[in-house]
């Protein structure tokens, strides 16, 4: 490999030079090797304007000091098998490999790539594409180089290369793009000489007297049909390959007797051309191939554009699935061995070093490491994580060494979750899609019987253009942008969305949530940090307070309530035949004695009959519970904190002319200082679950405020009935835990500021849309008319048209940025 | 045509651009950046990228009008005068030219000399501070003025364009020639490069180079 004495990088372009020939300046007390004059003036350059931090940046994106340093071949191989699928055969022996290299950070890193690797004997050609975080290397075998090397080499520049595998859905969107493109072209180059071949017969006098006012001499008719039998040679191409996908999709529309926009265009590109070969071979001059051709073109241009937009999604799809390692480091009593992830089972030890994607869901044993879970929750400041601590597949550990333990199989990973959900909520139809179809077929009917009653109406009229009146009818009237003004922009949204650590599960949430007038938060877990704690203990019996503790650790040890948090003791007592009532307590067996704890009503129902004494000391401040067997034991009472982002967030909420309340099921916060800290519109407190149901359909309903569209949110578990209440709800997902729960939405990221920020969102989505619906329609129905007085020439009409899908895509792309 | 050949040979460059120049547009954005974010603005790479590379179009075409005027002046005072500026920038081409098939290198001499210009150009520079406009496009002219062996062979045939507006023009369809490369770098054209970077591309250029000096140099001596 490299001679590291008789070589060295230059130290601005990187490229080897021999080191005797280098060049060297000082810049700020190190010597630098420079290749030549020109690098040395840009060292100078980025000196004088104080940008040095420009190659700190580079080199940590990509170090060479790293690479000159593991250039004697340290640092372990990958196995040559997980590449076996992004391995292609080329013609003579040579071979191409495809990496996704999805921690590819910047310009730099694509260059430095570049560099390096097409540098290497054996490397032919080297493609980085930074867009798609793909990289593509074109290597000969017979020269000695080899698949684990690139890999090794990709490694060393501070990357994780992974097989950039040929699956399925991918393949099948890049394929489809290939060939539309392939089609553009060419219908693209068929239709200029056939527009060049029409000029001299529209000069002529041909067909339209619009261009020529002049009575231009008439071309001698042997020109004339040798030009028109050029342009159907030229233009059959276009409108039998080309325009293939509109007849493909109108006869397959056909058969299931249904009408798509397919239709229209078919018909119309298929006339014209039909229309132009008869005359072609009867000898008539009228020939409309280029309107064919211009046609197909343009429409054609539509379609791309709408392929483009669902790219965005198809992208940011595979960074998701791409984001695990194939392979793990499993550790054993003994020694360490790679193995495949998806033979990780549950309980298994596995090493994630510095810089590594941790690769299990699991919870760490051993190591300290900051860790982010930016691909989760959007998030992108780390937090460090000590054993205990539960780490989430997919996310980053950045500076430490840690080994964990996996709690769960990949099939079952958060990740593995989002994306299902992710997927899920993708395929959902909006309504306003569904009703834009719905209009779009009777539209297209209504389209037909219009276009063929202009037919008939000019050639009363004895026009000699009348079926091209039709025919523009039909292409400025095809509904393209109106049935793609939904889908697309609630694909960018839902997309945008999940970068923020938004997961949908319903398709519908946005559209609903667009319309949310009062949002009810359910208190536990949500206004409040949830982590409750026992401030007081009140016995009243003889059992003293650690006994009292202890009974009640018992039995809560069985609860997943927020409150069963709260105690925590070391007790060897173990509860048996433990029950939970939602929204009222638990109850159980110890060493033989029938225990309940909960609330007063529920733990000991005849309190009033012991008189105040029993009562607890202050009823409205935090919640009081009680611990019952015989006879009442000891009040607990449990403090919660309101979260610092509460406040902020109801206020957000108010500005935005919404209303606000807490159904809450306890009274872990003041009731009082809840009021005083939030100022929100109603307040109900200690309400069971079906008092909170009862509440939201009132809400609903429109008592007391009026009919209000509800969002509930929640943590979605302890709420459920509730939330299927509500129009929409939200769940607020604890950190690293994707709780199975029935809200339409959840946040991964417990930022409660976030709620406001995806109403206004979903607002600004319908916005989009409806501007995307109100502008098609608008276009289809104000061009109409223009069309069918024969005074809209057909190029313009399909310019027209693949303009207008391109304006309802780009006003969809706005979506892409979660503010205005 | 010269103009034609200016642009195309400002795009053959693109490798060698890509690897100075592009650092040199990496460091450039990422200084306007931060200093757009501590002055608590929202940093536009594009629109700076777009000023920096309008200083460097506006430096290109100052020293190609600066080259044009000269080579008129010496030129009106005979036509040998003409004649010899006609024959060095088809021996600076030719020099080019094989610099670009990687033949010999010989034109790194001239970027050296270059060097020695450069340094009260790095005085304007110090402190420059790339928050403001006007700054972004100082800097991006002060950037046109690097030193480079491409640039100076362009130079050249500025210098015997005739006057000062056709030797602006040559310079300045070279620097769009390069613009896209160096602005772009990271870009969707970082595809194209490994196609240009190829040797044999890179040798095709460098012939057509070496033709079109030898072609200036024929018709100079033979009239």
């Amino acid at each position: 490999m490299l001679d590291k004495v008789k070589h060295c990088f230059c130290y601005h372009c990187r490229a080897l030079m021999p080191t005797a020939t280098a060049l060297t300046l000082e810049v700020d007390g190190h010597t630098r090797l420079l290749c030549c004059s020109g690098c040395m003036a840009a060292v100078q350059f980025i000196n004088a304007l104080d940008l040095q931090s420009y190659y700190d940046f580079r080199d940590k994106c990509a170090p060479v000091a790293g690479l000159t340093a593991h250039a004697a071949g340290a640092g372990q191989t990958l196995p040559e098998l997980a590449f076996a699928d992004a391995i292609e055969e080329l013609a003579d022996g040579r071979r191409a490999l495809r990496l996704l290299i999805p921690d590819l950070r910047c310009a730099a890193c694509v260059w430095l790539l570049e560099q390096v690797l097409g540098r290497q004997r054996g490397i032919e050609q080297v493609q980085v594409s930074f867009a798609s975080r793909r990289l593509r290397v074109e290597f000969n075998p017979a020269e000695g180089m080899s698949v684990p090397a690139i890999a090794q080499l990709v490694q060393r520049l501070g990357y994780q290369p992974e097989p950039d595998l040929p699956d399925a859905g991918r393949q099948s969107f890049a394929s489809h793009q290939r060939n539309m493109l392939i089609r553009l072209g060419v219908a693209g180059i068929g239709m200029m000489p056939v527009m060049m071949f029409a000029l001299p017969a529209y000069l002529a006098g041909g067909t339209a007297e619009v261009i020529s006012g002049s009575s231009a001499a008439a071309m001698d008719p042997l020109s004339a049909a040798l030009l028109r039998w050029a342009s159907l040679a030229l233009s059959s191409p276009v409108v039998l390959y080309s325009a293939f996908p509109f007849h493909r999709g109108a006869w397959y529309a056909l058969r299931h007797r249904s009408l798509s926009t397919d239709l229209p265009v078919s018909i119309a590109i298929l006339a014209a051309f039909l229309l132009s070969v008869v005359n072609t071979l009867n000898q008539v001059s009228e020939v409309y191939f280029d309107t064919a051709c211009m046609f197909t073109f343009f429409l054609l241009l539509g379609r791309y554009a709408e392929l483009q937009s669902r790219r965005h999604f198809q992208e940011s799809q595979d960074l998701m699935s791409k984001l695990l390692p194939l392979t793990v480091r499993r550790v054993n009593s003994s020694n360490e061995e790679t193995v495949p992830l998806r033979d990780v089972d549950v309980g298994d030890l596995l090493r994630v070093l510095p810089g590594e994607t941790i690769p299990a869901d699991g919870v760490v044993v051993n190591g300290r490491s900051s860790v982010s879970d930016s691909a989760f929750t959007g998030e992108p400041l780390p937090s460090v994580r000590q054993p205990g601590a539960r780490v989430l597949a997919g996310a980053t550990n950045h500076d430490g060494e840690l080994v964990i333990r996996a709690s769960t199989q990949q099939q079952d990973f958060v990740l593995t979750q989002i994306n299902r959900l992710f997927e899920q909520a993708s395929q959902y139809r909006p309504h306003w899609s569904r009703l834009a179809d719905r209009a779009a077929s009777w539209f297209i009917g209504a389209v037909l019987v219009l276009a063929a009653a202009a037919d008939i109406f000019w050639e009363l009229r004895g026009a000699d253009n009348a079926l091209i009146i039709a025919l523009t009818v039909l292409v400025v009237a095809c509904p393209c942008a109106l049935s793609l003004a939904t889908p697309v922009a609630s694909t960018v949204a839902t997309t945008t969305l999940r970068r923020r650590g938004v997961v949908i599960r319903n398709g519908a949430f946005l559209e609903r949530a667009a319309a949310t007038t009062a949002v009810v938060f359910d208190k536990t877990g949500t206004l409040t940090e949830a982590q409750l704690h026992i401030d007081r203990i009140v016995p009243l019996h003889t059992l003293d307070t650690q006994a009292c503790l202890a009974t009640a650790t018992a039995l809560e040890r069985h609860s997943h309530h927020p409150i069963a948090r709260a105690f925590a003791c070391d007790t060897a007592l173990t509860a048996s035949a433990v029950v939970t009532v939602p929204g009222q307590g638990v109850e159980g067996e110890i060493a033989g004695v029938h225990y309940r704890l909960g609330l007063a009503a529920y733990a000991w129902p005849d309190l009033g009959s012991f008189g105040n004494t029993l009562l607890p000391p202050a009823q409205d401040d935090g919640l009081w519970v009680l611990l019952a067997a015989e006879t009442p034991l000891a009040w607990f009472r449990l403090q919660d904190v309101l979260r610092d982002d509460a406040a902020q967030t109801v206020d957000a909420l108010r500005k935005q002319g919404i209303t606000t309340a807490i159904f809450s099921g306890d009274s872990s916060v003041a009731g009082r200082h809840l009021a005083e800290t939030l100022r929100v519109d109603q307040l109900r407190t200690g309400l069971t679950p079906e008092q909170k149901i009862a509440a939201v359909r009132a809400l609903n309903a429109g008592t007391p405020v009026g009919g209000q569209r509800v969002m509930m949110i929640g943590d979605g578990v302890n709420d459920a009935g509730a939330m299927a209440a509500a129009d929409t709800s939200i769940a607020i997902s604890p950190r690293d835990v994707l709780v199975q729960n029935s809200a339409d939405a959840t946040l991964l990221n417990p930022n409660l500021t976030l709620v406001p920020d995806v109403l206004r969102f979903a607002r600004r989505t319908r916005r989009i849309i409806r501007q995307n619906i109100g502008w098609s329609l608008a276009y289809n129905l104000s061009v109409i008319p223009v069309a069918l007085l024969g005074l809209l020439p057909p190029w313009l009409a399909a310019l027209g048209m693949s303009l207008s899908s391109l304006l309802v895509v780009m006003n969809a792309w706005r979506l892409r940025r979660m503010e205005d | 045509m010269d103009l034609f050949a200016a642009f195309l040979l400002g795009l053959f460059s693109a490798p060698h651009c890509l690897a100075m120049c592009g650092g040199v547009a990496s460091a450039l954005l990422l200084g306007s950046n931060a200093a757009d974010e501590r002055a608590a603005r929202r940093p536009t790479p594009i629109v700076s990228a777009l000023w920096f590379g309008t200083g460097k179009l506006l430096g290109y075409g100052a020293l190609g009008a600066l080259a044009g005027l000269t080579g008129a002046v010496l030129s009106s005072s005979g036509t040998a005068a003409g004649a010899a500026l006609h024959l060095l920038a088809g021996l600076l081409m030719i020099g080019l030219g094989l610099y670009m098939t990687g033949w010999w290198l010989g034109i790194r001499r001239l970027e050296a000399l270059g060097g020695r210009l450069w340094q009260p150009v790095l005085r304007l520079l110090r402190g420059l501070q790339l928050g403001r406009t006007g700054n972004k496009l100082a800097a991006g002219l002060l950037w046109g003025l690097l030193p480079c062996g491409i640039v100076y062979s362009m130079l050249a045939l500025a210098l015997s364009a005739g006057s000062a507006v056709a030797g602006a023009a040559i310079m300045l369809s070279f620097g769009l020639g390069t613009l896209p490369f160096v602005l772009g770098s990271g870009g969707v054209l970082l595809a194209a490069v490994p196609l240009l970077r190829q040797q044999r591309w890179r040798t095709t250029a460098g012939i057509g180079l070496i033709l079109y000096g030898a072609y200036g140099i024929a018709t100079t001596l033979i009239p």
